[in-house]
């Protein structure tokens, strides 16, 4: 049961920060289903303490998940967003927005470089976090 | 008794047989058979963007029951098997165990085979391109125009034309998106440059039907095409399979795996197990046709002529794709109305005609956001934000190069139970590094374009799916190699139609050129024969 409440909670974590918005309780339960198929495997212990990390503090997901963006792209906590994603994606609730949109050439340009620029900045902040965050297991 | 027995109903075993039927012989096709009951019903006949919006079981067949259609971990062979065409792969690696040193193999127990899945890109090989077999265009070109009648083939007559002669029954084209649009007129107006270096392009030729024919299609623009075959606009051996049951002289045994043949006076004996009971059966026939795939078909003839341990050749087109940026639509704004196949096809010739590379444009919509936005170094609210806005500027290249028998490239049948493929592909570093410089010159090309590439991905050895040249057609030689009527020389009356017979492959695409050979073979069949 602690193990289901954990695994809502991070479902409505990663889509509050996705989409900026709460998660119907319909696709938590998917999230939850997916997550018995896709990840059974036994994670690494550092890789687990991330996303107790992320789970005991919301603020720091845009921060940690951007640094494994670049050093653990692979990990644990990128795969568990990245299923939200696609669990998000196939909802018509939410499909709008991640479907592609035409922009003028200024919009465009301007949202690539504020969203590269947060991406940058994030991944700076979140590296040394990344670091602390997947110690803190030995630390309980 | 049959005339004759065909294994397999892929695209060598149903247009093999289609001219064996017509000419009245009794045929029987022995098949495995998966198919797809679960996901096709689930999908409405509407369009990918309005199923998006709107449709609340979705999440079931784009991402499948199983959350199959969620891949993590590094860009895999046959990404674009989606969840409602992964039964094209089930069961058959089981059944026909390979053991590799990183060669991905991908074979098909379905109904179609690998066809099933086909990017239906129609690539006509040339005289040069078929003289080792001591074949000619002339010798191809009826059975390249049945296909095409059959299978339904749409193209345009452009610069395209000298590197793939044109079909009486072609359809026009498909109406390409605005990106691919933008493309062309700047090809236009940089063609004769462009050609002086060797490059060549224009509208891909597809086997889509883009008017109705033999009750199928026109293509709907659904976008649908990686998920469902909804208009059946798209050529699936299956198409064909249907029609060849409507006749009398037709049968069709699905649910069994062939084991082994073994040649009598007077005929063949194929033993096959049920798929189900696993009870064993033979049957009979005056002659046999092998299109059970390139390793499927080698299985067979390994096993039934008691060659274990013996090396025979194996080619696979090595394949490349790179994202690009077309700047030329950083202005312009997509269309809702779309397809998801290739868009263009280019070739670019290397000293001369000497050697030729090939590329597909693809526009990257129906596929899904999160599938991208896993393979950028950003996180990933950031990628999805970014993507949203540039996905409609993307143009993929999808990238061919050609492949030839080199000792590094094998593979052979192991005795077990069961039996098993070790498969061995080592391209040499001169392949690899003329690959290498032929990719540079390609994009440079399409730099000239507007195509910016982003990142050229290496899905690795085999990824192309083209695996070819095990049994190779040619004018002499050993027993392991096929007279020109596709006879396996070892054997009396043991035809090969799938992509086994070809002794190098352009970097074209097989597809079409082993369904006018299979057209060929079943011909000069139905002739000695009657």
């Amino acid at each position: 049961m602690s193990e289901d409440r954990d695994l809502e909670h991070e479902a409505r974590i990663f889509t509050r920060y996705l989409v900026g918005r709460d998660a119907p309780d319909e696709l938590v339960a998917r999230y939850r289903d997916a997550s018995r198929v896709l990840l059974y495997q036994p994670p690494d212990a550092g890789e687990t303490a991330v996303v107790e990390y992320v789970r005991r503090h919301a603020w720091s997901l845009p921060f940690l998940e951007a640094a494994s963006a670049l050093l653990r792209p692979g990990s644990l906590l990128r795969n568990k967003v990245l299923m939200m994603g696609a669990i998000l994606e196939t909802s018509p609730a939410f499909a709008e927005e991640f479907l592609p949109r035409n922009v003028s050439l200024v919009a465009l340009v301007l949202r690539v470089l504020a969203s590269g620029t947060a991406a940058v900045v994030r991944t700076i902040v979140g590296a040394p976090l990344l670091a602390a965050a997947s110690r803190s297991h030995a630390r309980g | 008794m049959a005339d004759v027995l065909v294994v397999g109903s892929g695209p060598g075993g149903v247009n093999a047989s289609a001219p064996l039927v017509a000419a009245g012989h009794r045929v029987t096709m022995l098949d495995f058979g998966n198919q797809d009951r679960h996901y096709a019903p689930l999908i409405p006949r509407r369009p990918f963007q309005e199923l998006r919006r709107d449709d609340p079981t979705q999440h079931r067949f784009f991402l499948g029951d199983r959350f199959e259609g969620i891949p993590f971990g590094p860009v895999r062979v046959g990404a674009q098997l989606t969840p409602p065409r992964m039964h094209i792969l089930r069961d058959a690696i089981e059944r026909q165990p390979v053991h590799t040193d990183g060669f991905s193999v991908s074979m098909s127990l379905a109904r179609g085979g690998l066809g099933a899945g086909w990017s239906a890109g129609v690539f006509p090989f040339t005289d040069e391109e078929l003289a080792e077999s001591g074949l000619s265009v002339a010798d191809l070109r009826p059975h390249y125009d049945a296909v095409a009648e059959r299978i339904g083939v749409c193209g345009d007559h452009d610069d395209l034309e000298g590197f793939f002669p044109s079909s009486p029954s072609m359809m026009p084209s498909l109406e390409i998106d605005p990106s691919s649009e933008l493309i062309l007129e700047r090809y236009a107006r940089e063609r004769v440059g462009l050609n002086q270096t060797g490059f060549f392009l224009g509208r891909a030729r597809l086997a889509v039907c883009t008017r109705r024919h033999r009750e199928r299609g026109p293509h709907e623009y659904l976008d649908m095409d990686y998920w469902a075959d909804l208009d059946r606009s798209v050529y699936r051996p299956q198409w064909t399979l249907e029609e060849l049951q409507r006749a009398p002289n037709f049968t069709y045994f699905d649910r069994r795996f062939v084991l082994a043949f073994r040649e009598e006076p007077g005929g063949v004996q194929v033993r096959t197990m049920h798929a189900d009971t696993g009870a064993e059966e033979t049957h009979g026939g005056a002659a046999l046709v092998l299109a059970g795939g390139t390793l499927g078909t080698a299985r067979i003839v390994l096993a039934s002529l008691g060659l274990y341990d013996r090396p025979i050749p194996l080619l696979c087109n090595p394949y490349a794709y790179v994202p690009t940026l077309n700047l030329g639509m950083l202005r312009r704004g997509a269309r809702e109305r779309r397809y998801s196949l290739a868009q263009l096809t280019a070739i670019l010739c290397i000293n001369g005609r000497n050697r030729i590379v090939q590329a597909q444009v693809f526009s990257y919509r129906s596929l899904l956001t999160f599938k991208l936005m896993k393979e950028t170094p950003l996180a990933y609210r950031e990628a999805l934000r970014i993507l949203r806005v540039l996905i409609p500027k993307f143009a993929i290249l999808g990238i061919h190069h050609e492949d030839r028998p080199a000792p590094g490239k094998h593979c052979v049948l192991r005795r077990g139970e069961p039996d098993r493929l070790d498969v061995t592909y080592h391209p040499t570093d001169e392949e690899e590094r003329a690959h290498a410089a032929d990719r540079r010159v390609l994009l440079a090309c399409f730099r000239r374009l507007g195509l910016v590439p982003l990142r050229t991905m290496l899905p690795g050895h085999g990824a192309s799916l083209h695996y070819a040249g095990t049994f190779p057609i040619r004018p002499e030689g050993d027993e392991l190699t096929c007279e020109r009527d596709g006879r396996l020389r070892a054997t009396r009356a043991v035809h090969l139609a799938d992509g086994s017979i070809f002794p190098w492959i352009p970097p074209k695409g097989l597809t079409f050129n082993l369904m006018a050979n299979a057209d060929r073979v079943g011909t000069l069949l139905a002739r000695r024969l009657a």
